[in-house]
C-alpha cells in the first residue's frame, strides 16, 4: 500500500506526495515531482505503491500498465489512455476525468467516489468491485462491462450508455439519471 | 503494509489478506471460505499465516476458519467466544469494564502492525471494525454507499450513532474496507452515504448543518 504519512505542513491531512515530506500541493519542488512521476509512468510496467494526490496529468499514455495500491485522489486527468489497464486497489476519488480511455480495461477494488468525469470510455471493461458513489457523469460509454457489485449510489448520470452491462448487485440507489441507456442489461438485478 | 483482497463465492464476502511485506507475518480478515485461490494468494507471498480476525459472527465471513486451522493453525480473535465452535481470543472482557460498563480502547501488536479494535454493535451485536494505521476493515457495519443491515430500527439507531461517533470522527482520508463490494473513504461516506445522510440524530450532519447556515449567512 502506499505511504499514509500525512503532509508535514501543519493541519494539511493529505498523503505525502511519492518519497516528498509534503503532499504535491504543499511541497516546494512540484514540478521535481511531477517530472519524476512523469518518468515513472513512462518507463515502468507496474505502478505500485505511489502517492500522487492533487496531480494533474495530461496526454499521457498508461495503456497496458498495472496500477495496484496506489492513490491518485484529487487529480486532473485530461486526454489519457489508460486501454487495458489493470487497475487494483486504487484511489482516485474526487478526480476530474476528461476525453479519457478506459476501453478494454480491468478495474477491481477501486475508488472513483465524488469525481467528474466527462466523454470518457470504459468500453468493454471488467469493473467489478468499484466505488462511483457520487460521480457527476456526463457523456460516459460503460457498455459491454461487467460492472458486478460497482456502486454509483448518490451519483448524478447524464447522457451515458450503460448498454449490454452485467449489472448484477450493481447499486444505483439515489442516483440522478437523464437520457441513461440500458438497453439490453440486466438492471432488474440492480439496488435501486 | 500490503492489503490484497480475495473475494469469495460462498456469502459474497471479501477477505482481506495484510502482511508488512512479502515473507512477513499475515493477518487474515474475515475467511468467508478457503479456496484455492486464497491460499495461493497466502503461499504466492510467502505469507505465514499468524492471526485471523473476525468482524462478526456471520458464517459468510468466519465459515473458512476450521479449514485454516487445519493448516495453518493461527490465533482467532473475535469479540464473543460463546458464538464459535472453535477456540477464540475474546475481547469482550478486554474491552468493556465489568463494574461500569465503560469502553476500553483495546489495541494490540499483531506481527509488527498495531490493530485497534473498535466496537460497532447494530448489524450484529458483536460487530467489530478492526482498524491498522489508515486503513478500516468494517465488515458489515460501513458499506461502499450504505450501512449494513440490521434486524430492527433500534439496532440500526445504534449502528448509525456508532458510526457517527466512532468513524466519522476519524481522518476524513481513512480507507475503508468493508465486507461486502467496494472499498471506500471516511469522506465519501460522509458526503454519499445516504444512511448516514438520512439519520436526523447523526450528529456530523448536525455540525455540517449549522457550518452551512453560517457559510450562507
Amino acid at each position: 500500500m502506499f505511504k499514509f504519512n500525512t503532509c508535514k505542513k501543519e493541519n494539511c491531512k493529505s498523503y505525502v506526495c511519492l518519497d516528498s515530506p509534503y503532499c504535491y500541493g504543499h511541497s516546494p519542488n512540484k514540478s521535481e515531482l511531477l517530472r519524476e512521476m512523469y518518468r515513472k509512468i513512462r518507463e515502468d510496467e507496474e505502478i505500485r505503491d505511489v502517492s500522487f494526490a492533487h496531480g494533474e496529468f495530461e496526454g499521457l499514455d498508461f495503456s497496458s500498465k498495472v496500477i495496484s495500491s496506489s492513490y491518485f485522489a484529487w487529480c486532473t486527468f485530461r486526454n489519457i489512455n489508460f486501454n487495458k489497464a489493470n487497475i487494483r486497489t486504487s484511489f482516485f476519488q474526487f478526480c476530474f476525468f476528461d476525453n479519457c480511455n478506459f476501453e478494454e480495461s480491468d478495474i477491481r477494488y477501486s475508488v472513483f467516489s465524488g469525481s467528474k468525469i466527462i466523454k470518457t470510455t470504459f468500453h468493454n471493461s471488467m469493473l467489478i468491485h468499484n466505488n462511483f458513489s457520487g460521480i457527476d457523469a456526463w457523456f460516459v460509454d460503460f457498455s459491454v462491462s461487467d460492472l458486478y457489485y460497482t456502486t454509483f449510489s448518490s451519483a448524478g448520470i447524464r447522457d451515458t450508455s450503460f448498454e449490454d452491462c452485467n449489472l448484477k448487485k450493481a447499486n444505483f440507489s439515489n442516483t440522478e439519471r437523464r437520457r441513461v441507456n440500458f438497453k439490453y442489461s440486466n438492471f432488474e438485478d440492480t439496488i435501486n | 503494509m500490503r492489503i490484497y483482497q480475495h473475494f469469495s463465492a460462498v456469502g459474497f464476502c471479501n477477505t482481506y489478506l495484510i502482511g508488512k511485506e512479502d515473507g512477513s507475518d499475515a493477518i487474515l480478515i474475515d475467511p468467508g471460505q478457503v479456496d484455492n485461490d486464497l491460499i495461493t494468494l497466502i503461499e504466492s507471498h510467502h505469507f505465514k499465516l499468524k492471526t485471523v480476525l473476525l468482524t462478526h459472527r456471520h458464517v459468510s465471513h468466519s465459515k473458512g476458519v476450521k479449514t485454516l486451522l487445519k493448516i495453518y493453525n493461527p490465533n482467532i480473535f473475535a469479540f464473543a467466544s460463546s458464538v464459535y465452535d472453535f477456540p477464540v481470543i475474546a475481547l469482550e472482557d478486554r474491552m468493556y469494564n465489568k463494574m461500569t460498563l465503560k469502553e476500553l480502547e483495546f489495541k494490540f501488536d499483531c506481527n509488527g502492525i498495531e490493530v485497534e479494535a473498535i466496537h460497532l454493535p447494530g448489524h450484529c451485536i458483536d460487530s467489530v471494525v478492526w482498524k491498522m494505521d489508515h486503513a478500516l476493515f468494517t465488515g458489515d457495519t460501513l458499506l461502499a454507499g450504505k450501512i449494513g443491515s440490521t434486524p430492527g430500527y433500534m439496532e440500526r439507531s445504534l449502528l448509525v450513532n456508532s458510526i457517527n461517533t466512532k468513524l466519522m470522527s476519524l481522518n476524513d482520508n481513512f480507507l475503508v474496507f468493508p465486507g461486502h463490494g467496494a472499498p471506500t473513504t471516511i469522506l465519501c461516506e460522509k458526503l454519499f452515504n445516504h444512511d448516514l445522510m438520512n439519520e436526523i440524530a447523526s450528529p456530523w450532519m448536525k455540525k455540517q448543518i449549522r457550518i452551512d447556515r453560517i457559510n450562507r449567512f
